[in-house]
C-alpha cells in the first residue's frame, strides 16, 4: 500500500490495550500518513475513505461496528470473529471480506478452466499451503479460507468435516476433508519456522485439471488482493469474495476446531445452523 | 543354484507380461517355463497360453509338478489378485524364491498368512510396487542424508489416467469384480503411495482416517467398489501424511505421471514424481535443483529396478526392496483405511 498510487494510508489508530510504537516508526515517515490518537478521531476525519481492519480477533468487532456505523467500506482479513459474523449479516453485503484465496492466480486459472468446461464435474481439490508460523492463531484462517475457496469449485454444501492436527519440530500442520456427494475436498495448513512456503493448488475433474503451484504465495496473495480490492473499490471489479463466502470459512472454520476436539468427522448441519 | 537365476513364470493373468519381458531380457535369468492350476476359466488359460507364445516359453497347466522341479530357483507369482496369496503360498511351500504381484492379498488374513510364511522361508520374498523409479530412490537418499532437515509432513498422490468412465465390457471389465480383485482402487493403488512413504521417509501410518467414492467410472459403481480413496495418517514419528488415490481420466499432475510424493521437512519441500529422473528439492536448503528431464519411458525404469533387486537378493541373500515387514506396515494400513471408511472413525493400525 505504501507504493500504491491510489491510496494514503491514515493511521494507524492506537486502542486502549496496545501500544503503537513499533507503527508509527514504520509509517511515521511517510508524508501521507496522519495519526490519531483513537479510530474514532480518524473516522471522523473526512481524509479517511475505508478502512482495513487488521487486528486481533477479541478487540476487532468493536473496531469493525465502529467503522460500520460510520458508513465506511470495510475490509476485514479473515476469518471473522463471532461477533463479525452477526456484523457482516447486518451488513447485507457491504462489506468486503478478506478470505482471500479467490486472489490467487492458481485459483482465477481454476475458475477459468471450470468455467469453460476444460475439467468437466469437479471431483476432487487439493490444498497444500505452507506458511510462517501464526502464533496464537486458533482461528484457521488460511486453512478455512483454503477450504471454502475449494469447497466453491463443489456443487452444494459439504456432508461432513473432518481435520487432524500434528505438531512436530516447531511445525504445525492441520489436514482438513470435506465430504461431497460427488466429490472430496483435501486442505493441509503446514506452519513452519523457516521453511518452506508456498500454495500448491490441484483441481481434478472427469476430464482435465488444473495443477497450480506459487513458491512465493504470501506475498502474491497479499498483492493480488490488495490490487483486487482496489478494482472493486474503483468500480472496475467484482468481489470475489461475498460476506456469505466469509461466514461459510468462518462455519468451516469452527467444524474444523471441533473435529479437532472430538476427534471425529462433523456433520454439516450440526455447525450450519448454530451461527 | 545354477549360474543364471531360473525364473519360471506363476500364472499370466494380469501383469506377467509386464514383468516377464524384464526378466526375459535381464542376462543373469533364464526363464524356464509359465504354469498354472488347471481348474481355471477356459479365457485365463487362453491368457496363459498367449504370454507363454509371446515370450517362447512352455505353458503347463500342472502347477504343483512345476514348482517341484529342481530346475526352478524362483518365481513370479501373477494371477489375478485373488489367487497371489495361495499361489505364493505354494511356491514358497516347495521352498522357491518368490517375487508377487501386487497385493499379496486381497484380505488382512491373507496378507497375514503369507507374510508369516514369508518370515518362515529361508528363500528370498519380495514383491511388486512402484518404488523403483530413479527419482523415489534418489528421495530416499536425500532423506537419508539430511537435505530435508527433519520431516514434517509428507503427501503422496496416485492418480491414475487409464480410467473406464461409462464404458462398459463384460469380459474386460470382470477384473473389476470384487470377487476377483479384491476391492477397489484403495486395495490396487493404495499400496503404491504407502509404499513409496515408507521407502522414502521409513514411515509407515499408526492410525488412519479414510474416505472413498465411485466417482469416476461405471465398472466401480456397477461392482460397488471405490474409485477414488483419501487417507489422513498419523505416522509412526507424529506428523500427519495425506494420501490420494484414483482412477480418473486426466493425471493428477503437470508431468502426467501416475504417483507424485512430497516431502516436506524443516529446511524444503523435496518432490519425487516418477516420470523425472531427479527428486526436486526446492526452499531455503542449498542445493536447489533445477534440471529437469522426462525418461522416455518410467515404467521401464521402475520394472528394471524392481525385477533387478530381487534378483540381487536372491544371488546375495540381501533384503529386498519390499519384503514381509513392509508388506505387513502397508497392506494393515490399507485394510484398516477400509475400515475407516465404513465406520468414518480414525483406525488404529495394528
Amino acid at each position: 500500500m505504501d507504493d500504491s498510487p491510489w491510496v494514503a494510508l491514515v493511521g494507524p489508530f492506537p486502542t486502549e490495550l496496545r501500544p503503537t510504537t513499533r507503527w508509527r516508526d514504520r509509517y511515521g515517515r511517510l508524508p501521507r500518513t496522519i495519526h490519531a490518537r483513537a479510530l474514532a478521531e480518524a473516522l471522523a476525519d473526512p481524509a479517511l475513505d475505508s478502512v482495513i481492519l487488521h487486528w486481533n480477533l477479541p478487540e476487532r468487532p468493536a473496531l469493525a461496528e465502529d467503522v460500520l456505523a460510520r458508513g465506511l467500506p470495510l475490509c476485514l482479513p479473515g476469518p471473522l470473529a463471532r461477533e463479525e459474523e452477526r456484523l457482516v449479516r447486518a451488513a447485507n453485503g457491504s462489506v468486503f471480506l478478506g478470505a482471500p484465496s479467490n486472489a490467487l492466480p492458481a485459483v482465477r486459472a481454476m475458475r477459468l478452466a471450470l468455467g469453460d468446461d476444460t475439467t468437466g464435474p469437479v471431483r476432487y481439490v487439493a490444498v497444500r499451503r505452507l506458511t510462517q508460523p501464526a502464533p496464537g492463531a486458533p482461528h484457521y484462517a488460511p486453512l478455512a479460507d483454503a477450504l471454502e475457496t475449494a469447497a466453491s469449485f463443489v456443487p452444494g454444501d459439504p456432508a461432513w468435516v473432518f481435520a487432524q492436527r500434528a505438531e512436530r519440530a516447531e511445525t504445525t500442520t492441520i489436514i482438513a476433508n470435506l465430504h461431497f456427494p460427488a466429490a472430496e475436498v483435501m486442505a493441509t495448513w503446514a506452519q513452519a519456522p523457516g521453511g518452506p512456503a508456498h500454495d500448491d493448488w490441484l483441481l481434478y475433474g472427469t476430464k482435465g485439471m488444473v495443477h497450480r503451484r506459487d513458491e512465493n504465495a504470501g506475498h502474491t496473495l497479499a498483492a493480488q488482493l490488495f490490487d483486487h480490492w482496489l478494482s472493486v473499490r474503483g468500480g472496475r471489479d467484482e468481489p470475489l469474495l461475498w460476506p456469505e463466502q466469509a461466514l461459510t470459512a468462518a462455519r468451516l472454520a469452527r467444524a474444523v476446531d471441533r473435529s479437532l476436539q472430538e476427534r471425529r468427522r462433523i456433520a454439516w448441519q450440526e455447525v450450519a445452523d448454530d451461527g | 543354484m545354477a549360474e543364471k537365476l531360473r525364473v519360471g513364470l506363476v500364472s499370466g493373468i494380469r501383469h506377467q507380461d509386464d514383468y516377464a519381458a524384464f526378466f526375459a531380457r535381464h542376462p543373469a535369468v533364464t526363464l524356464v517355463g509359465l504354469a498354472d492350476d488347471a481348474d481355471i476359466p477356459d479365457d485365463y488359460h487362453a491368457l496363459n497360453r498367449d504370454l507363454a507364445a509371446q515370450v517362447g516359453l512352455e505353458y503347463t497347466t500342472d502347477l504343483d509338478a512345476f514348482l517341484a522341479r529342481d530346475d526352478v530357483d524362483a518365481v513370479c507369482v501373477a494371477p489375478e489378485y485373488a489367487r497371489h496369496t495361495p499361489l505364493a503360498l505354494r511356491a514358497l511351500a516347495a521352498d522357491k524364491h518368490v517375487l508377487v504381484d501386487k497385493p499379496i492379498g486381497i484380505t488382512l488374513e491373507q496378507c497375514d498368512a503369507l507374510i508369516a510364511a514369508a518370515r518362515r522361508t529361508r528363500r528370498t520374498f519380495a514383491w511388486i510396487a512402484r518404488i523403483g523409479h530413479p527419482s523415489l530412490q534418489r528421495a530416499r537418499d536425500a532423506v537419508a542424508a539430511g537435505d530435508l532437515g527433519e520431516i514434517v509432513n509428507v503427501n503422496a498422490h496416485f492418480l491414475a489416467t487409464y480410467g473406464n468412465g461409462e464404458k462398459w465390457d463384460d469380459e474386460e471389465y470382470a477384473f473389476f469384480d470384487p470377487v476377483v480383485n479384491g476391492g477397489g482402487e484403495l486395495l490396487n493403488f493404495g499400496l503404491y503411495p504407502l509404499t513409496a512413504i515408507l521407502n522414502v521417509t521409513g514411515l509407515a501410518p499408526a492410525a488412519v482416517h479414510c474416505v472413498t467414492g465411485a466417482y469416476f467410472n461405471r465398472p466401480h459403481r456397477e461392482f460397488d467398489i471405490e474409485d477414488m480413496a483419501l487417507l489422513n495418517c498419523e505416522m509412526e514419528n507424529g506428523i500427519l501424511a495425506s494420501v490420494c488415490v484414483g482412477r480418473g481420466h486426466v493425471p493428477g499432475n503437470l508431468h502426467h505421471s501416475d504417483l507424485w510424493l512430497e516431502v516436506t521437512g524443516t529446511r524444503g519441500t523435496l518432490v519425487a514424481d516418477e516420470l523425472e529422473p531427479d527428486a526436486v528439492l526446492t526452499g531455503p536448503t542449498p542445493g536447489y535443483v533445477e534440471r529437469r528431464y522426462r525418461y522416455a519411458d518410467g515404467m521401464q525404469a521402475h520394472f528394471d529396478a524392481v525385477i533387478e533387486n530381487f534378483v540381487w537378493a536372491v544371488r546375495t541373500g540381501g533384503a529386498p526392496f519390499l519384503g514381509a515387514d513392509a508388506a505387513e506396515k502397508v497392506m494393515h494400513t490399507v485394510f484398516a483405511a477400509y475400515a475407516s471408511a465404513a465406520t468414518g472413525a480414525v483406525v488404529t493400525v495394528d
